[in-house]
């Protein structure tokens, strides 16, 4: 089982539990993903995709059924260690984005190295790996609010990098943007698969399940994954 | 990428937090500012109060031992008039009492000047020798003088500096419209600045003169004092005197003393309606606090929560960012006012115990600092502000971190 | 420089201020302490109560010493009209005789 990044089994996710607004937004799913691959999670809004997202993501814990990530079980994790384990190991590409507009593209970007306790230079030196890999060397120091929306998703993408993970998750990433934005999008994924990332992108944009790069695609619907 | 060292020294991590705190609070820049000066203000107020009031208090203290036992005043219409001779012998007969003496003093108005003085009668050849000899500062002249003993006085600084202005420093004529002649006095001396806050205003001199002065006729005193050595017997003798002499009125140090202690403490006007003030603005600061973050700062928090930033470290930096402002406004509040009352003798703030006097002290006080007080006001301040600030930023920690960032 | 560097000097800072706020109260302290005696001889000298602060009136000037009515100048309804009395509390009254109980008269024979 080296070669799974990820595994689920049976995750089922159930708001308001036996009440009359009970609602189960995943249902009993499985998956396997294996190492350095690139799989999209297709299927209309209210299919489920960000919940599961999030489930694999450590933003939710699950209500039935396991999550291991890289050999590792974490969906009983008690929130310290699932949050460690994110931290550490989970790089999340949210649709909105989710960068604060006051900080510099610099500082947004080192934001999640701080809990490690790094140095200053030390973060910058990784940051601007990461802005001169993505283009954004000259931005550095710009205020997130004062960019456009193209760069504010590279700053999105280097923010979700900078802790070394190796597994990458993007919710609708293409949403806001227009078509050559979006072929540029994809092709930062390729350029990352090919350097051994593990991709899982949820989308029903026909752009990004068209790509080449896309190694598999997994399609749900109502929270359950058709065969 | 590699991955970084993972949790990493944890002092480096508190410096981490510490310096996204300060960035937080540099990029709210203009709010926080505004917060610090008026905590740095409030603090100030406080202190200046608490420093001024507790510094007379101790100067008036300062001498409390040395007041006569009992002071007698006579009283008709329940105000004070003159008090007779034959009074002494009767009160110098209660057993107890070791000696009594008629004072002559009351005060002179200087209209060109608009100036109080306090005069006061006594033998002068007294405080040429001993102890006394050393608290004036004698003018050049004394020892050639043959005028006669009632022309002389020694005078307070006070006195001293308004003369001064008119040219009057080395000898000063009382005049009153209804006199026939003006009275010429020589000064032979000042009182020195460190017995200023109580001699300030002071006119000392022979009992003959002041007499005159006063227009007291002969056979007639302002009040008497009287001695007792033994303290346990000072009510009872006071309260003989007012037995046998109802129209007499006695002060015994113990009275004086609480008189004192009440003089400057928190039910006086002043202390009282500063303090509420004080009070109610940082109520209004903390209440502030209190009542929860804006929408970008609760994004921020779900930002944080949705990178894996753990709660905790949430929470430090938000009470690291009160934290700061609080304690350097404390201290900086606390610093500042010693340097306002002690340094720069409370400009401002003088003029509230001064009130409409011509006549009035250096105010170069002792300091009288008690720093369990101290700590007392930094911590009721830092404590429930960086309380406050902790509370409504847990709140949002604990939300869902998908229902912030949905509704923010 | 990073900002928690900024802050220990700011606080360094304070603590010098701190400081020589400290050593200036040490030295008034000792000097009070040393000329306290000028002060209880004048004392000694001249039995005048209270601090000269202010000379604006007789009763503020000695308020140890004045008497009830001063303050409220001829009637008792008259307020105090000089700003220096907000800041002084009233002396102490407390020999002054408790107010009359009315009730039945005592028997003046048996004394």
């Amino acid at each position: 089982m080296d070669e799974l990044m990820l595994k689920t089994v049976k995750v089922t996710k159930i708001y308001n539990q036996g009440k009359q607004n009970e609602v189960i937004p995943v249902r009993d799913v499985s998956l396997k993903v294996k190492k350095g691959t690139s799989v999209v999670i297709k299927g209309p809004s209210g299919s489920g995709k960000t919940t599961l997202l999030s489930m694999i993501g450590c933003q939710i814990k699950p209500t039935h059924g396991e999550i291991v990530v890289n050999g590792k079980q974490v969906s009983k994790l008690p929130e310290k260690f699932a949050n460690r384990h994110k931290r550490e190991h989970i790089g999340f590409v949210f649709q909105q984005f989710h960068l604060i507009p006051d900080l510099s593209v610099l500082d947004n970007i080192m934001l999640p190295l701080l809990p490690f306790g790094m140095r200053p230079a030390e973060r910058k030196n990784r940051a601007m790996k990461l802005l001169t890999q993505f283009d954004l060397e000259k931005r550095g120091r710009f205020k997130v609010k004062d960019l456009s929306g193209g760069e504010q998703q590279r700053t999105a993408i280097c923010r979700s990098l900078v802790n070394g993970c190796s597994l990458l998750l993007a919710d609708e990433p293409t949403a806001h943007l227009d078509g050559q934005l979006t072929a540029d999008f994809l092709g930062y994924m390729a350029e990352l698969k090919s350097k051994g990332y593990t991709i899982l992108i949820a989308s029903h944009d026909p752009a990004v399940f068209e790509h080449e790069m896309v190694d598999r695609i997994i399609e749900m619907k109502g929270g359950e994954i058709l065969p | 990428m590699d991955k970084p060292t993972t949790s990493g020294n944890w002092l480096e991590r508190q410096r981490n937090i510490v310096d996204y705190s300060l960035q937080g609070l540099f990029r709210r820049r203009t709010k926080n500012s505004l917060i610090l000066v008026m905590y740095v203000l409030l603090i100030f107020v406080v202190s200046s109060v608490l420093f001024i009031t507790g510094s007379l208090t101790v100067e008036l203290f300062s001498t409390a031992e040395e007041l006569p036992d009992i002071t007698v005043q006579k009283m008709i219409g329940g105000r004070q008039v003159t008090i007779q001779e034959y009074y002494f012998k009767a009160i110098s007969e209660i057993p107890g009492v070791e000696d009594v003496e008629p004072r002559v003093w009351g005060y002179f108005y200087l209209e060109e000047l608009q100036a109080n003085f306090t005069i006061y009668g006594m033998d002068l050849t007294l405080l040429e020798e001993g102890d006394y000899e050393r608290i004036v500062n004698w003018n050049a002249a004394r020892k050639n003088l043959e005028m006669q003993p009632e022309f002389r006085m020694i005078i307070g600084e006070g006195v001293s500096r308004l003369l001064k202005e008119i040219q009057m420093e080395d000898a000063f004529l009382f005049f009153q419209p209804n006199w026939d002649a003006a009275i010429p006095f020589e000064i032979i001396g000042t009182f020195k600045s460190e017995t200023q806050l109580q001699s300030n205003d002071l006119m000392v001199m022979q009992t003959e003169g002041a007499r005159k002065v006063l227009e007291l006729k002969e056979g007639d005193f302002t009040d008497l004092v009287v001695y007792v050595p033994n303290p346990e017997e000072t009510e009872m003798i006071a309260l003989k005197i007012r037995r046998y002499y109802p129209e007499l009125r006695t002060v015994t140090r113990a009275q004086i003393e609480s008189t004192y202690t009440s003089a400057f403490n928190w039910k006086g006007g002043f202390v009282l309606s500063s303090m509420l003030v004080v009070i109610f603005a940082f109520l209004v600061l903390i209440w502030d606090k209190a009542s929860g973050l804006s929408p970008a700062e609760k994004k921020e928090i779900g930002i944080m929560k949705a990178i894996g930033w753990d709660t905790e470290m949430i929470l430090a930096v938000k009470f690291w960012e009160s934290f700061i402002i609080s304690i350097i406004a404390a201290v900086l509040g606390i610093v500042l006012s010693y340097f306002y009352i002690y340094w720069l003798h409370a400009p401002g703030l003088k003029e509230i115990f001064i009130g409409w006097s011509t006549l009035y002290p250096s105010f170069e006080l002792v300091p009288d600092i008690d720093i369990k007080f101290l700590l007392l006001i930094v911590t009721v301040t830092v404590i429930p502000y960086s309380a406050m600030a902790v509370f409504p930023s847990w709140k949002a920690a604990i939300t869902d971190t998908d229902y912030i960032l949905r509704n923010n | 420089m990073r900002h928690s560097s900024k802050l220990g000097i700011t606080l360094l800072a304070l603590l010098l201020l701190v400081l020589v706020a400290a050593v200036d109260y040490q030295h008034k302290r000792r000097e009070y302490v040393e000329n306290i005696w000028m002060r209880k001889s004048f004392q000694r000298a001249v039995g005048l109560t209270d601090l000269s602060i202010t000379t604006a009136a007789r009763y503020l000037r000695h308020y140890s010493l004045g008497d009830m009515a001063t303050p409220f100048q001829d009637y008792p309804a008259s307020l105090d009209h000089f700003p220096a009395g907000f800041v002084y509390s009233p002396p102490d009254f407390s020999e002054f005789p408790k107010p009359v109980k009315f009730g039945p008269l005592p028997n003046l024979t048996s004394n």
